[in-house]
């Protein structure tokens, strides 16, 4: 608000604590850049790695990128700083808790020199200023302008896949490494099974990419969420050839009564995919599984035990709420 | 740059007849003067500024925020203008006593207790008026609200002194009555480096339910009867000024305040005394504290 870059970082309840913050912050278009390092939501008292915390803030008008590793979590501060300040909107920068905020990694450091080229003083165009004095956050009486206001950061929002992919291509050319900025994917063309998740759950189950069988897509960026990208990738297959069998979303968090979060955006994204679909083949079905809750490990053992269930399984309607031993709901 | 040769409190506010807070607005920010950055939370001047895209403070940048978080922002904001070594800059936090005594006190309390170089005024209607007239930590004993249609049973929460244990520089309470004295303690204040608190008594027409004409009328019985006592505490110690009690002189009765207003009009005359008896007793107990002590200082009054 005084023209200084602003940064921030909270878990779990302290997130909770300052919902109306987090809401605020967005609607005043302050380009914030915070570190949220996932963790669980209580009662009862709990402490690992859950996506629940700022899934509960999905829509409060951030984008929300979601990191593997210690390495992406600092490129992707930096990124973050350049796509807040570019539109408007507070970034979280997002990593598991414990599983990336608390492990020891080699990271490559950037020089102040080279950030700096990356992120000049920041000038901006508005700001609080006795010698210019404005008003900022005065109170809306019209419905039909608050609701344009709404709009437009809603437009803005659409402009951050574009604006985050132009930023990654500077990083790379200013760091000489790349960094993800939207959804990354493996083995997507040929595979039969395609397995879809965030963080570091995304990272293991790269384990089992080498079976031909199974592709794989990371969504890094949640919001807003890349439907396009998503669709693309899925269109490719049910557009000429039929082997695609199913589409495996696993969640580290639960919305209670519905299923995971990400299941529901990929269900919402592939509508119409699935209807372009050859209509004498069977659609491939979306299976949503919840796992990890709490910091329950995922390991490259559990996602090869939801593969083999899911080639079980024959309803996709319902989230498999999954635990040691199996589908425990 | 051309000067501005606005007013502070331009025409076509929103407040209603009789509001003190409009009036307080008006005198602080013609003491405290120009290069001031204003932070207002949820309370009536949300409301007061002016709404779709207007302000009626045309010289003061002025930021709204979210009801408890005036001191943290107006934190914030002076750390970014430290940042760039624009250290003239007074950030001042505008809050209502239910943004203050309530729901921002633990804002408050964190940045009193680090000495935040900010101002923060407490303009204190004594309930959350913007919302329709509920009870907050600052409405007197007696009075009727919303949420205590038998009147409050709680006495007031003594914010100044719950301020002044920070061991902030500056704190002080003022009466819209005495607009010089008001003045003079906003502008020493702005000299002062620290925290600083200033606590505004500001009649409020429709939650005290009084005629529009006796809102100045009331801010000064409200000092006289001994309710809002007016003083400064200055590096912890509690100081009387323009207003210093002598000897012997009496306080007026507090039914002459009472009666003036409806939110007191079901008191009976039991309820009354123990209310005059309470006031007594604290007004014993502040001036021990500030030191003027004497054989009748039991009924002192202003000179």
């Amino acid at each position: 608000m005084t023209g200084v870059r602003a940064f921030t970082a909270t878990s779990s309840q302290g997130l909770l604590l300052m919902n109306e913050m987090i809401h605020w912050a967005a609607g005043a278009r302050l380009p914030i850049v915070m570190a949220v390092a996932n963790r669980a939501i209580c009662a009862p008292w709990a402490l690992w790695a859950d996506h629940n915390d700022t899934m509960s803030v999905k829509d409060a008008g951030w984008i929300q990128l979601y990191c593997t590793n210690a390495q992406e979590v600092l490129d992707t501060i930096l990124l973050a700083y350049r796509i807040s300040e570019q539109t408007l909107i507070p970034v979280m920068v997002i990593y598991e808790g414990f599983l990336v905020s608390h492990t020891y990694e080699p990271v490559i450091v950037p020089s102040q020199k080279d950030a700096d080229k990356f992120l000049p003083p920041l000038k901006p165009k508005f700001k609080m200023d006795p010698k210019n004095p404005i008003s900022l956050g005065t109170i809306i009486m019209m419905p039909d302008y608050a609701a344009q206001l709404r709009y437009r950061q809603n437009n803005d929002m659409l402009t951050v896949f574009q604006k985050s992919e132009e930023a990654a291509q500077e990083f790379e050319s200013a760091f000489g490494r790349s960094s993800t900025a939207i959804v990354e994917s493996h083995n997507t063309k040929t595979a039969q099974t395609i397995f879809i998740s965030m963080g570091t759950m995304a990272d293991t189950a790269k384990e089992v990419e080498k079976n031909p069988d199974i592709g794989w897509i990371r969504i890094k960026m949640f919001r807003p969420f890349p439907s396009r990208q998503i669709q693309k990738i899925i269109l490719d297959r049910v557009w000429d050839d039929f082997s695609l069998k199913r589409i495996i979303v696993l969640d580290r968090n639960l919305s209670c009564g519905q299923g995971g979060h990400l299941w529901q955006e990929i269900r919402s994204a592939l509508y119409d995919v699935t209807w372009r679909c050859n209509p004498y083949c069977d659609k491939p079905k979306i299976f949503g599984y919840v796992a990890g809750l709490n910091g329950d490990d995922i390991t490259p053992a559990t996602i090869e035990e939801i593969i083999k269930h899911s080639q079980l399984a024959l309803n996709d309607e319902r989230p498999i709420l999954w635990g040691k031993g199996g589908n425990i709901a | 740059m051309k000067k501005n040769t606005a007013p502070y409190l331009a025409p076509g506010h929103s407040a209603c007849v009789g509001c003190g807070a409009a009036l307080a607005m008006k005198l602080v920010l013609e003491a405290l003067g120009e290069n001031i950055i204003l932070v207002i939370p949820a309370c009536c001047w949300t409301i007061i500024e002016g709404a779709n895209l207007c302000s009626c403070l045309p010289k003061t940048p002025v930021i709204h925020t979210a009801f408890e978080t005036t001191a943290v922002v107006a934190t914030g904001i002076k750390t970014g203008l430290e940042v760039q070594g624009q250290n003239e800059i007074d950030v001042v936090g505008w809050a209502g006593d239910g943004g203050t005594f309530d729901i921002g006190i633990q804002a408050l309390s964190s940045a009193a207790e680090k000495n935040v170089d900010i101002m923060y005024f407490c303009y204190d209607n004594e309930a959350y008026m913007n919302t329709g007239v509920q009870r907050s930590g600052a409405t007197p004993c007696g009075a009727r609200t919303t949420t205590t249609p038998g009147g409050n049973i709680l006495w007031k929460k003594n914010m100044p002194e719950i301020v002044a244990a920070h061991r902030v520089p500056y704190v002080a309470t003022v009466s819209l009555a005495w607009p010089e004295d008001l003045q003079e303690k906003v502008a020493k204040a702005r000299t002062i480096k620290g925290f600083r608190y200033i606590q505004i008594c500001s009649p409020c027409p429709a939650g005290w339910k009084y005629e529009p004409r006796y809102a100045i009328k009331l801010a000064r019985l409200a000092v006289e009867t001994g309710i809002y006592p007016v003083y400064e505490i200055i590096d912890g110690k509690i100081i009387f000024k323009a207003m210093k009690p002598k000897p012997g002189a009496k306080l007026k009765p507090v039914e002459e305040y009472l009666k003036l207003q409806g939110r007191f009009r079901h008191l009976k005359e039991a309820n009354i005394e123990e209310i005059q008896k309470r006031v007594v007793e604290e007004r014993i107990t502040l001036l021990k504290k500030a030191g003027l002590e004497s054989p009748d200082f039991s009924y002192l009054l202003l000179d």
